[in-house]
């Protein structure tokens, strides 16, 4: 090995094992991400189902059926009282988000052909809550008629999907996730490791040292990457294990280059924002939101045609809008469906971020 | 207790310029909370309705009147399109699911004939495409409801508490107000005590002849002071370019008041308890984070697992988030009153300065 070779080795060895040495860096590469994903699970976990109280005022087959529905319904937790004013205090102190009453007359009405509302009393707080149950009612109603012996409803659903099968949301969300942590992994990393260098003025040694400038550049790039690349094999490898990202054989490879291409980039930016902000807490304080940003831009919180599309017209501008696309469709749908335009874009990203990368380092070390 | 009062005005003056002196800082300090304003509507704009096409094969008046109930499902984003044009969206990602209405959808129904419905999902993942799963029988539901009134009786009957819905954004951004203010507390009260044990300044401060609760009442008011600034930038985005007027202003500023002084106190807290100004900055965002989901920010913790709610009962940011819900929209989101929400509030940021000057001398000792 020659001496630039190994004074690059060095500068990157050094600056990982400094890394390591310190709980706050840690932390601060991995909490956003495991702090995001702790609340996608809580998210997951309470999406959709409010507590309603259910008031039954007719003991009849028909009003005991669509009672059965939505007692059964996914869309609720019901919480059945015996009185409309015992449901009313329910509501108003908060155990419920709205009482739904079937009335007396339900099955009479029924058989009769009758008009037979079911009321639906809503504590109207925000729009996400209200039209969730707006939504509920009617689908139990759908329920209780595909459960009728006669269905008047001819019309029926012929549905066709276009992916081989359903991923669970939580696991959907795991790739968003670990295009964050790798975003922040690389920039916060390479920016901290930069950035010691004029706090702890050790920066005059590296100029001072017998190399080249560009070993220096090249030690910091190097050791950004591969910090983040640790931290991307132990994700990746939990996933593999536990089954939740895991490609097929074929897939491993795309999947693995993806990974690669968005450490370089994000580390590529790590040094460029090292170099230029020089203190730890300016580091920290601009790669943090800055990673949440690309995040949200590139639609990470959700499916992209979700968003508005202002936002899915600036996603298209987002590299880690191609780091997520490439990744789910290699981990979850063994596609390459559009494969080459993402590796493509997240190339040039990570060149472009090297040489803005280098432009800065190489900037400060002259000055 | 005069001399107090000078040490308070002393200690407060010195870290507000201290802090003017960090400019990148400085304004990162008010950038972060408004960053955090505006992420989360990000997040808040990700809708709950599938983006959906419809190929009309057929445009007769049963057809026109499904699309209708489509329309009012509250489940779908819906544009009309081509077979092709339809399928050109698909592949781009721009839509969600295919709905075609079959060329003798009229005509079946007229003669009593079953109709087969397609519908082409992107089941990307397993929540949207059940929406989409359950949105359309639904749809289909409320289609025969007004169709065939006397075949399809049972309907739905709404009643609202509240006189007009309030959209998910005017509700939100009401709640990412107490995130910020949270933010910006921790951070700004925070560094300026980690700020102390770095530079070393803090044996100054302890070994001067001051009462520990004058430096820290006098710490409290100066990241106080600095933390206006944000506070009311982002108070301005949310009444000004989001157009979220409060019900009550004087709510709105005494509590922001009682808020701020609340997260401050818990800034200073974990300054002290921290002592290093690159570790506040984490810590900030890993606390706020989790906290404000668990705290009621989307809707009552009530209507959560009831795990969550007792949780969220131990922490401020359950109680901010209630008080600022009712100055802004007279909204009532805990079992409990206004006053007792401030009456708590106020428990807490009495709770947290104690603990706070009580770390504040143990810290100092060696």
């Amino acid at each position: 090995m020659n001496r630039e070779a190994r004074a690059i080795w060095a500068i990157a060895r050094k600056d990982i094992r400094v890394w390591l040495r310190q709980p706050s860096a840690v932390a601060a590469t991995l909490l956003p991400a495991i702090v995001l994903l702790g609340v996608l699970y809580i998210g997951a976990a309470a999406v959709g189902r409010n507590p309603v109280a259910l008031v039954v005022q007719d003991d009849g087959p028909r009003a005991q059926q669509l009672m059965t529905q939505l007692e059964d319904s996914d869309a609720f937790v019901v919480k059945s009282f015996s009185t409309a004013d015992e449901a009313e205090h329910a509501l108003e102190t908060l155990q419920v988000a709205a009482i739904i009453t079937i009335p007396s007359e339900f099955d009479a009405a029924f058989d009769a052909h009758l008009p037979d509302p079911v009321s639906i009393r809503i504590n109207n707080l925000n729009l996400d809550f209200t039209n969730d149950l707006r939504r509920s009612l009617p689908a139990a109603i759908t329920s209780f008629y595909a459960g009728q012996p006669t269905n008047p409803i001819e019309v029926h659903v012929e549905e066709t999907d276009l992916r081989q099968q359903d991923i669970e949301l939580l696991q959907f969300d795991l790739v968003p996730d670990l295009v964050l942590l790798l975003t922040i992994a690389g920039a916060i990393n390479a920016g901290l490791a930069t950035a010691r260098e004029w706090e702890d003025q050790t920066i005059k040694e590296l100029l001072l040292a017998p190399i080249d400038r560009r070993s220096v550049v090249l030690g910091k790039f190097l050791a950004g990457w591969l910090t983040t690349l640790i931290v991307a094999a132990i994700v990746l490898s939990i996933g593999a294990i536990s089954g939740y990202l895991r490609p097929s054989p074929s897939g491993w490879l795309p999947a693995l280059v993806s990974v690669a291409l968005l450490a370089l980039a994000s580390a590529g930016l790590g040094v460029a924002i090292g170099a230029t902000a020089r203190k730890f807490q300016r580091v920290a304080g601009l790669t943090i939101p800055l990673a949440f940003y690309l995040f949200f831009l590139s639609g990470g919180i959700s499916v992209i045609a979700f968003l508005p599309q202002w936002v899915q017209t600036i996603a298209q501008f987002i590299p880690t809008f191609y780091g997520m696309h490439a990744l789910q469709m290699v981990l979850f749908y063994d596609s390459t469906d559009d494969l080459l335009r993402d590796l493509a874009v997240l190339a040039l990203t990570a060149a472009a971020m090297l040489l803005l990368g280098t432009a800065s380092l190489r900037r400060r070390l002259n000055a | 207790m005069l001399y107090d009062l000078r040490v308070i005005r002393a200690v407060a003056i010195k870290d507000i310029r201290s802090a003017l002196t960090e400019r990148l800082f400085s304004s990162i300090s008010i950038i972060v909370p408004l960053n955090f304003l505006l992420l989360f509507l990000l997040f808040v704009l990700t809708g709950g309705q599938a983006p959906t096409a419809i190929v009309m094969d057929d445009s007769g008046a049963y057809a026109q009147q499904f699309v209708s109930a489509m329309q009012g499902a509250h489940s779908f984003i819906i544009q009309q399109t081509t077979a092709d044009e339809a399928q050109r969206l698909m592949a781009q990602g721009r839509i969600v699911a295919i709905v075609t209405v079959p060329a003798d959808f009229d005509s079946a129904l007229r003669d009593g004939r079953q109709v087969e419905l397609p519908v082409l999902v992107n089941n990307l993942n397993v929540d949207y495409t059940n929406d989409i799963r359950r949105a359309v029988p639904l749809a289909i539901t409320s289609f025969y409801a007004q169709a065939f009134p006397d075949q399809v009786v049972v309907q739905a009957m709404e009643d609202d508490v509240h006189s007009h819905d309030t959209d998910y954004i005017q509700y939100l951004s009401v709640s990412i107000v107490v995130i910020s203010l949270l933010i910006g507390g921790l951070l700004q009260a925070g560094v300026s005590a980690a700020r102390e044990y770095e530079a070393g300044t803090i044996k100054e401060l302890l070994l001067a002849p001051a009462s520990r609760w004058a430096l820290e009442v006098g710490k409290l008011l100066g990241a106080l002071a600095l933390s206006v600034v944000s506070a009311a930038v982002v108070l301005g985005v949310v009444v000004l370019v989001l157009g979220v007027t409060p019900l009550y202003w004087s709510e709105v500023l005494g509590f922001t008041l009682l808020v701020m002084l609340t997260f401050i106190a818990l800034g200073l807290l974990a300054g002290t308890l921290v002592r290093r100004r690159t570790s506040v900055i984490p810590l900030s965002i890993g606390i706020s984070l989790p906290v404000f989901f668990i705290s009621g920010a989307f809707g009552p913790v009530q209507w959560g697992t009831p795990a969550l709610a007792v949780i969220s009962q131990l922490q401020p940011v359950y109680y901010a988030i209630a008080v600022f819900q009712h100055a802004f929209h007279g909204f009532q989101t805990t079992p409990f009153s206004l006053s007792t929400n401030a009456l708590v509030l106020a428990g807490f940021t009495v709770v947290i300065v104690l603990a706070s000057a009580t770390a504040l001398r143990t810290r100092a000792m060696p």
